[in-house]
């Protein structure tokens, strides 16, 4: 049987016992193009939707996180994330503001971000949270205890584009199951920390079997930067 | 899908201008539950409760004249422990959301859990049916629940299984019967079991249907004949979770003990506000335990 896929990134808990996450927020730039490759537009651009990871860029607003692209030694700061999305308390629908559930691409305004014009994302900052994320295909060794073995492992997010749906185009974020790695030392953008809450109602010979991880390469980074992605913050 | 619900999670509900709210009927979610119509539904008290399988005495034996009486002794066989896990499920709905949203049945948040874990024990429940032969999953024997080597405590072994998989028929249920009835107790004597209900993937309902409702012989051609299944009275069982399969079966029988259900507690429903973030959380949560301890509850074709 075919497994639901559910959208995104999903607050899971956090590593402190809080009950409910932190909730932060930021605007969007004027025009901003979401893509899952940083700084491209191509016919893979999409909208923002809830679910999806942000960073935050050097001028006080957000972007999508893009797909990992360097896997060997985390150098590209593009990959790095800063949260996830759960809301965008302002978006223009029909040239005014008001909630929405989800942010169209290129919306250009007027004022500026510190305008009331300036569509705001809500995010949940990843540092310290646990999400679930749905596999990207089938599992090579597609049983209960081949994904229970992918837990301590890193491997990256790749972006798979729904063109139904409200909010579409979207990202549509999934762990690259086959990427996923241990005993390695490559820096990969998740790391799995278990299985998702369906547990035993999911079909492990299908894709999109739901794993609960961590990030990995994030940013504010919590500790001391390591030689290779001091880079991050360009 | 967001996992908190802000005024942004469900923007368009935030003003009276939508007709009709189209979303999952929520209500009498315990009712609807499949799994109490295939698992025998009780209660248990313990973190984990246990099931002790006693065989014995075997058969009585001729005693010569003079000679002392035969004896006869019982044997122990697995232990079946049933232990109690916690299933549940919160919503987290922001204040200002609870205020704004127009129409109940955008968050309903009690009712949508209520659903969500309902559904979470039917599902569950289903794994034993999905996984009757699987080995990975066993019962008290070590065997799965369908299987052709269940372990008898004094010895040797014996199967649930027909020993050819048939398609839903009256030839099928025959045979089935047949061997239900010369099925070995727990000291493996001939003990015999009546076939009480047939449990099956939804796709069989028709051809059940015409199995076992007709007191005529429903195969073309023999309409005349007598349906000897019909007498059985067997009831029908679908279950529409059961989805890894349209063509395995199985009988349930009157053996005790069969396939279970114990809930350690109902589901409970609980709110609290996280209070510096003003978020009101739904939750619910529920205890329970299932599996079967004898598995001359079911005689199982393996299509």
């Amino acid at each position: 049987m075919a497994n639901i896929h559910v959208y995104g990134f999903r607050w899971f808990r956090s590593l402190y016992g809080a009950e409910a996450p932190t909730i932060l927020t930021a605007p969007i730039a004027t025009a901003y193009q979401p893509n899952p490759v940083f700084g491209t537009s191509d016919a893979s651009n999409c909208n923002l939707n809830t679910g999806d990871p942000i960073r935050l860029l050097e001028d006080g607003t957000v972007a999508l996180v893009q797909h990992g692209t360097t896997t060997s030694d985390g150098s590209d700061s593009d990959d790095f994330a800063t949260g996830v999305v759960v809301g965008f308390p302002r978006v223009l629908v029909g040239g005014f503001p008001r909630p929405g559930s989800f942010y169209t691409g290129g919306t250009a305004y007027s004022g500026g971000i510190g305008s009331d014009n300036a569509p705001i994302v809500a995010y949940i900052p990843v540092a310290g949270n646990i999400f679930e994320i749905d596999c990207d295909t089938a599992h090579s060794t597609p049983t209960k205890a081949g994904f229970l073995a992918l837990v301590g492992g890193t491997g990256n997010m790749v972006y798979s584009l729904l063109t139904s749906g409200t909010g579409q185009p979207k990202a549509n974020p999934l762990l690259d199951v086959s990427d996923v790695v241990l005993n390695s030392a490559e820096v990969n953008q998740l790391r799995v920390v278990g299985l998702g809450k369906k547990g035993d109602a999911m079909d492990f010979t299908a894709s999109h079997v739901t794993l609960q991880v961590m990030w990995n390469q994030l940013m504010p980074q919590p500790s001391a930067l390591l030689a290779g992605i001091s880079t991050f913050i360009e | 899908m967001s996992t908190e619900i802000f005024t942004s999670t469900a923007a368009l509900a935030l003003k009276e201008t939508i007709e009709r709210i189209d979303t999952d009927t929520h209500g009498s979610e315990g009712s609807k539950a499949v799994f109490p119509k295939y698992l025998d539904v009780r209660t248990m008290s313990d973190n984990y409760i246990e099931d002790y399988e006693i065989a014995g005495t075997g058969l009585a034996g001729e005693k010569p004249e003079g000679e002392s009486l035969p004896l006869g002794g019982i044997v122990e066989g697995p232990l079946t422990r049933y232990n109690a896990r916690t299933y549940g499920q919160r919503i987290i709905v922001s204040e200002e959301a609870m205020e704004d949203m127009k129409y109940d049945k955008v968050i309903m948040a009690a009712k949508r859990n209520n659903r969500s874990l309902w559904k979470l024990a039917d599902f569950d429940a289903v794994l034993i049916l999905v996984r009757a032969t699987n080995s990975a999953f066993v019962g008290g024997d070590g065997q799965p629940l369908a299987s052709t080597t269940h372990a008898l405590p004094g010895g040797g072994t014996y199967s649930n299984m027909l020993a050819t998989a048939m398609s839903p028929s009256k030839a099928a249920m025959y045979i089935a019967r047949a061997q239900l009835r010369q099925q070995v107790g727990h000291d493996g004597l001939i003990d015999g079991y009546e076939m009480k209900s047939v449990v099956f993937p939804v796709q069989q309902e028709g051809v059940w249907d015409e199995v076992l409702d007709s007191a005529k012989d429903p195969t073309p051609g023999a309409f005349n004949a007598v349906n000897s299944i019909h007498k059985e009275k067997v009831t029908k069982c679908p279950v529409k979770y059961w989805n890894n399969t349209t063509t395995n079966w199985m009988l349930k029988t009157d053996a005790e003990n069969g396939l279970s259900w114990f809930w350690r507690r109902k589901p409970k429903s609980n709110t609290w506000v996280t209070e510096d973030k003003t978020m009101m959380n739904y939750g619910i949560t529920a205890r329970w335990a299932r599996g079967w301890t004898n598995p001359r509850c079911i005689l199982f074709s393996n299509a």
